[in-house]
């Protein structure tokens, strides 16, 4: 009976991408209100999808009737359930979180409901050039939001992003173009079992090779990840919170699908060399990304570059090709999807708040902002892979898995990331609690006037629903800050608090992650 | 490599589209020109498509009600092609829409300009 | 029943009724749980209880045996006596909900039965006693940092010998393998366990942070941290090390002699910790039975006798306000209850016959004179320092512990008229004091009471007597050389106090470099962007720059600020690259994997 709902998972969203702009004609503040009902729906979907999942296996649909190799087939199984479950919940928590952080035009909810379909595409469909296409849309709405600032900055890293992005799905698709060549379909099932015994061909090794990088280019893996740090940070923070969530999440799910249902760990047997290229990308990955964020100054690039080491990690775990690593990549994709995502909107509500932008304007905002600055010190303990957290347990079974499959160098590369990590999420807190109180770091204490009042609130009061700053700090000049949501409200806080409390739970989740990914991982490892 | 050209002459145009619209990315400085390289770029993927669905004498795959005829091309590339098509017309919409934008923000489409201009 | 309630679970619940509940009530529950605890491990059925599996692996959550017991009792009990005296101390609530989450989380450690739950408990150790510093707030929070950060990447050794061990053993129970085997995580896990133990060199942090929180606090943190970072040691190396050993040797002398310089009350006992601890390492080194249960013993012992000392400390720093022995002076006149439990201590600690530390030093020491003639660095014809070097460390460091607590003595509670006329210890206080002294004294009388709770009851029994004559007379000239030393180095030793630890050194190493580290991962990588920017342009015939690159390294650690830029410039690291540099990156990475693969 679900396998009639996974159409729907892409097509509500869609659809509904259509109304605000129609809506448009008559109003224009019913955006958000079109996204929230379409959004439940699907949360409600995803739900119904995820349990059907988790009791009787993997569901499948065959889009109109046309059998594969010809037809179209979407596919929830273990591997993508978590993905799809994070997607309808982050869509939903963001959404929340936008209500009053704005952007609140319709156009920019037709793009977010866009995205929403194309990221769902992506992890439910269990065809290759299908995959492309939600790429490219996910892509196509993930470029628009990015320009959502307005700001000539914004533009540009969006058409940076668009750029290299569609090189990216470019490279993709020649690589499916090579695997269409080699084996005349596209179901990625049906490619497994006719990939098997031809894995030594050219056309097979090549078609991998372009895959690999098209994907590593939307994944933002080093050195592909340079579009990212301009488009997270010249974004709106509502955007960043919602593609740092989400976007690399489902690329990076397209490469672990590829590599164990599409190639195979049997191809990696076969290819000695494929796996060490690709445990190479992601070991460089890890170490350069976690060294570049602890060198940045400013909070959303660090970040950023932080999503690159943990990127790198994620991508190690699917390629290390043994069920503890992978189920380590899946717990590892979801969490970072969630703990990422609450960090870049904690520094939203910092920039609203406080105008805060780089790691020194951070100075003691934990006694001005508990409530999100201890948000901030959760997700940051667990980005380091401190117990009880979802960022313990995905980096624990990646070291676990690499201990197993021999791969020393990847558990000590853990090993170091974990230690650099480290390093920034400490200079981090100790600018949030320990800096010392000598000059007020927050210039409107000292301006006077209106500012004095908004600041007052904030500051004295304790009051986590404060009053906007004006903010003289982040852009250089007297422009306020048009990145920064409009203003900070209960709910954003609640939002940001409930994803803290959902990466601390789901450090004890681990029964239900494996009982997902038990019959998956047994079918691919017999 | 005479034989190369002769028989697998449409691969080749494939690779020399590519690096063309990989070069003009690279190293046009103009951001439209760079676009126009995106354009050239992704003519090439299709051109590969096509040629790979290409069968010597084959027909369009209508195929008659009896089942005879043939032999046709796969008419798999072809809808891909086509869906490809529409996916990199909406792409260069949105990347000139920017450009647009780009340009009444800071008056030049020219990147190294834009960097210097940004920078400030 | 017994079996199936974990030590730590008791106490973790009383921390947090301690929290949240009223400060009497709260203080009451902690009294209970722990005081439950030393009776329950007494009477709990050794073996192994609640296996379960933690992350997907075999674990087991409760492990009884010997060494644990013992850990249970005396965590227990000294848990029940420091909460008692935190209440007459006019601890905060949250204070003793913080520490006895501390000492629940070291429970669970000293009971774990495989590496894995060790580790676990190990981390959250190292949070709990950090919130307990950090709670006090004030000049605290940043020797709390220190202490965090050392923690930190101690933990991280740990766990990463945790990981190497599974690989070589296949399973994390201790029944797995005799201590840790493998090439590597035998050197991991000692130094990793060597950061919670204050191996020289990594002390750092304990006389940093013991003294800067509430006087009831540094109680509690003088006991568990340490102490289980031996019981670890012991786990790790059932059979003893030979360096391990040495270094116990050298940590006996250098905290005693560390400590001989201090004028920081709490920071002499501080040292003393370094010293006192190396006998026990010295103890576990060794590796004989009688070696190791003479370590346990001196674990058991020291805990009693140093939070007797820092308790009664506690009472001159909480009475008068004063922490450097210079400002006070004549204080047993005053203070005599408070005189009695110091001087309680001090004889324990110094190994005056009749006390307990007369005991479990003398196993330790006899130990090292017979165990160590197989045990020496070097070949017999040329060896490091003679066969004797261990013991002669120990008994150096013998020496500087009967000086230091002779100074710190003499200071406080002679020397010079009162000049200020302080109460005594609280009743609260005092009944604690002298419960746990009149124990040091008579678990001294008695020795054979403490030999039933140590491991391997029978063996220390038969081969170890306590009372005979080159024992005493061994403590005996200690004391008297002792004695002696100070009052002949009394003046010099009170102007040498500018002597500097290591982390006058170790503190800006850190800092410099990190930010070595810092400036060359930047500087390697603008190298690798000017490098890839040179190929671009070589390649593609455009010699454009990719961008303005401004480097700016700012503070990024504690403790020092650099100054902002003149012209008020954002500090930040620009590493943007054009879209073509990008994309020509994307080309190259392309061609490289498709290299790799074809």
């Amino acid at each position: 009976m679900t396998d009639g709902l996974l159409p729907l998972l892409v097509a509500v969203p869609v659809l509904a991408a259509v109304a605000p702009p129609l809506l448009c004609l008559r109003t224009t503040g019913t955006g958000w209100y079109v996204a929230a009902v379409a959004c439940a729906v699907e949360a409600a979907l995803a739900a119904l999808v995820v349990r059907s999942v988790f009791l009787g296996g993997a569901v499948r649909h065959v889009v109109g009737g046309y059998e594969r190799p010809y037809g179209i087939e979407l596919v929830v199984d273990g591997l993508s359930a978590p993905v799809v479950a994070l997607v309808a919940v982050v869509s939903l928590g963001v959404l929340a979180f936008a209500y009053t952080a704005g952007p609140r035009r319709n156009s920019f909810y037709s793009a977010y409901l866009l995205l929403v379909g194309g990221l769902m595409g992506v992890s439910v469909t269990g065809d290759l050039f299908n995959m492309f296409v939600f790429l490219e849309i996910t892509g196509l709405a993930t470029y628009a939001l990015v320009a959502a600032d307005r700001s000539g900055r914004s533009a540009v890293a969006a058409l940076k992003y668009l750029i290299l992005g569609t090189t990216g799905a470019s490279l993709f698709l020649i690589g499916v173009g090579y695997a269409f060549v080699e084996t005349g379909t596209l179901n990625m099932v049906d490619l497994s079992e006719r990939l098997a015994g031809s894995y030594g061909d050219r056309a097979v090794l090549a078609s991998f090779g372009f895959i690999l990088v098209g994907l590593g280019l939307k994944t933002a893996v080093f050195p592909l990840h340079t579009w990212q740090p301009d488009a997270y940070s010249y974004a709106p923070d509502t955007v960043t919170t919602f593609i740092s969530a989400l976007v690399s999440t489902v690329a990076a799910y397209a490469v672990g699908r590829i590599v164990l249902t599409v190639f195979t760990p049997a191809f990696f047997e076969a290819v000695p060399a494929a796996r060490a290229a690709v445990l190479a990308f992601a070991a460089v990955s890890i170490l350069a990304g976690s060294a570049l964020a602890a060198v940045q100054t400013e909070i959303k690039r660090m970040l950023t570059y932080s999503s690159v080491s943990q990127f790198g990690l994620v991508i190690a775990g699917f390629a290390l090709v043994t069920s503890d690593a992978v189920l380590g990549a899946v717990v590892h994709l979801v969490g970072h999807g969630l703990m990422k995502g609450g960090l870049f909107a904690a520094a939203g509500v910092m920039a609203a708040r406080h105008g805060a932008r780089t790691v020194g304007d951070y100075a003691r905002l934990g006694y001005r902002s508990p409530v999100v600055a201890g948000a901030v010190g959760i997700f940051g303990v667990a980005l380091v892979g401190i117990p009880p957290s979802v960022g313990f347990l995905g980096k624990w079974y990646i070291a676990v898995g690499a201990v197993r499959a021999g791969a020393w160098p990847i558990a000590v590369v853990v090993f170091l990331s974990t230690l650099l990590t480290l390093s920034y999420v400490a200079r981090l807190l100790e600018r949030l609690y320990f800096a010392e109180p000598t000059e007020p770091t927050d210039p409107a204490v000292g301006a006077g006037t209106d500012a004095d009042a908004g600041a007052g609130t904030g500051a004295d009061a304790d009051s986590e629903v404060g009053a906007r700053d004006p903010d003289p700090v982040a852009d250089g000049g007297a422009r306020a800050d048009s990145r920064a949501p409009a203003a900070v409200s209960t709910g954003m806080v609640a939002a940001i608090v409930a994803a803290a409390v959902v990466v601390v739970a789901l450090g004890f989740a681990t029964a239900p992650f494996e009982a997902f990914l038990e019959r998956f991982l047994g079918g691919v490892f017999p | 490599m005479i034989d190369l050209l002769a028989s697998r002459w449409a691969y080749v145009a494939f690779v020399v589209l590519m690096i063309v619209g990989l070069y003009m990315m690279i190293a046009s400085p103009n951001l439209v020109k760079k676009i126009i390289g995106l354009n050239v770029f992704q003519s090439a993927v299709f051109l590969f498509f096509v040629a790979a669905a290409y069968v010597a004498g084959g027909a369009p795959a209508i195929v008659p009600p009896d089942g005879g005829g043939g032999p046709y091309v796969s008419p798999l590339p072809h809808v891909i092609v086509l869906t490809a098509i529409v996916v990199g017309v909406s792409l260069t919409a949105v990347a000139l829409a920017l450009v647009v934008r780009i340009h009444e923000e800071y008056g030049t489409v020219d990147e190294a300009v834009l960097e210097e201009v940004a920078d400030d | 029943m017994l079996e199936s309630v974990p030590p730590f679970a008791p106490v973790l619940v009383a921390a947090v009724v301690a929290a949240v509940a009223p400060r009497r009530i709260g203080h009451a529950v902690g009294l209970l749980a722990t005081a439950g605890v030393a009776v329950g491990s007494l009477l709990v059925a050794p073996g192994t209880h609640l296996p379960t599996a933690l992350f997907g692996f075999e674990t087991v959550l409760y492990r009884v045996d010997a060494f644990s017991r013992l850990m249970g009792v005396i965590f227990g009990l000294i848990g029940a006596a420091a909460v008692a005296y935190a209440h007459a101390s006019d601890a905060d609530a949250r204070m003793t909900a913080a520490a006895l989450g501390y000492v629940a989380t070291s429970l669970g450690a000293v009971f774990a039965g495989d590496w894995l739950t060790l580790v676990f408990f190990w981390e959250l150790m190292a949070v709990t006693s950090t919130l307990l510093v950090w709670q006090y707030g004030g000049a605290a929070v940043r020797t709390g940092f220190r202490y965090a950060v050392a923690h930190g990447i101690g933990g991280s050794l740990v766990l990463g010998a945790v990981v190497w061990q599974y690989a070589a053993a296949g399973s994390f129970l201790f029944e797995a393998a005799t201590g840790v085997v493998g090439p590597v995580a035998p050197a991991l896990m000692a130094v990793g366990i060597g950061v919670n133990v204050g191996f020289v060199g990594l002390h750092t942090w304990l006389p940093d942070t013991y003294p800067s929180p509430h006087v009831a606090a540094s109680v509690f943190l003088c006991v568990y941290t340490t102490k289980t970072g031996v019981y670890a040691m012991f786990r790790a190396f059932p059979e003893g090390h030979l360096w391990i050993a040495y270094m116990g040797g050298a940590m006996a002398v250098f905290g005693a002699a560390m400590a001989l310089l201090q004028e920081d009350m709490r920071r002499l006992l501080s040292y003393h910790i370094i010293s006192q601890v190396g006998y026990m390492i010295a103890g576990v080194g060794i590796g004989t039975k009688l070696a190791a249960s003479g370590a346990f013993g001196h674990v058991f012992n020291h805990i009693l006798y140093k939070a007797l000392l820092f308790m009664s400390i506690g009472v001159v720093i909480y009475r008068t306000g004063i922490e450097d022995i210079t400002e006070v002076g004549g204080l047993w006149r005053v203070m005599p209850v408070t005189f009695v439990s110091y001087l309680l201590g001090a004889a324990a600690i110094s190994g005056v016959p009749g006390f307990n530390g007369f005991v479990s030093k003398g196993i330790v020491i006899a130990e090292a004179h017979k165990s160590m003639k197989t045990l020496v660095i070097g070949s017999k014809s040329m060896p490091l320092g003679g066969e004797d070097l261990l013991w002669w460390l120990l008994i150096v460091g013998g020496v500087g512990t009967f000086m230091s607590f002779i100074k710190l003595g003499y200071y406080v509670f002679f020397h010079g008229e009162a000049t200020i006329d302080p109460d005594d210890a609280e009743p609260g206080q005092a009944v604690p004091m002298l419960a746990v002294g009149g124990l040091c004294l008579a678990l001294g009388l008695l020795p054979g009471t403490l030999f039933e709770v140590l491991p391997n009851t029978a063996t220390v029994a038969e081969k170890y007597t306590t009372y005979t004559v080159p024992h005493v007379a061994e403590s005996v000239a200690l004391g008297v050389a002792g004695f002696a030393g100070f009052f002949a180095l009394k003046g010099p030793l009170a102007r040498a106090t500018w002597i500097p630890d290591v982390d006058r050194l170790l503190n800006p190493a850190v800092f410099y470099g990190g930010r070595a580290l810092v400036v060359g991962v930047t500087e390697t990588f603008a190298a690798v962007d000017r490098a890839v920017v040179a190929v671009a342009s070589a390649a593609v015939d455009v010699g454009r720059d990719p961008g303005r690159a401004a480097y700016r390294v700012v503070d990024r650690l504690p403790g020092l600020e650099t100054a902002p830029r003149a012209d008020g410039g954002r500090q930040t690291i620009d590493l943007r690259m054009s879209m073509g540099t990008s994309v020509f990156l994307v080309v190259a990475a392309l061609t490289l994997a498709l290299a790799l693969l074809l």
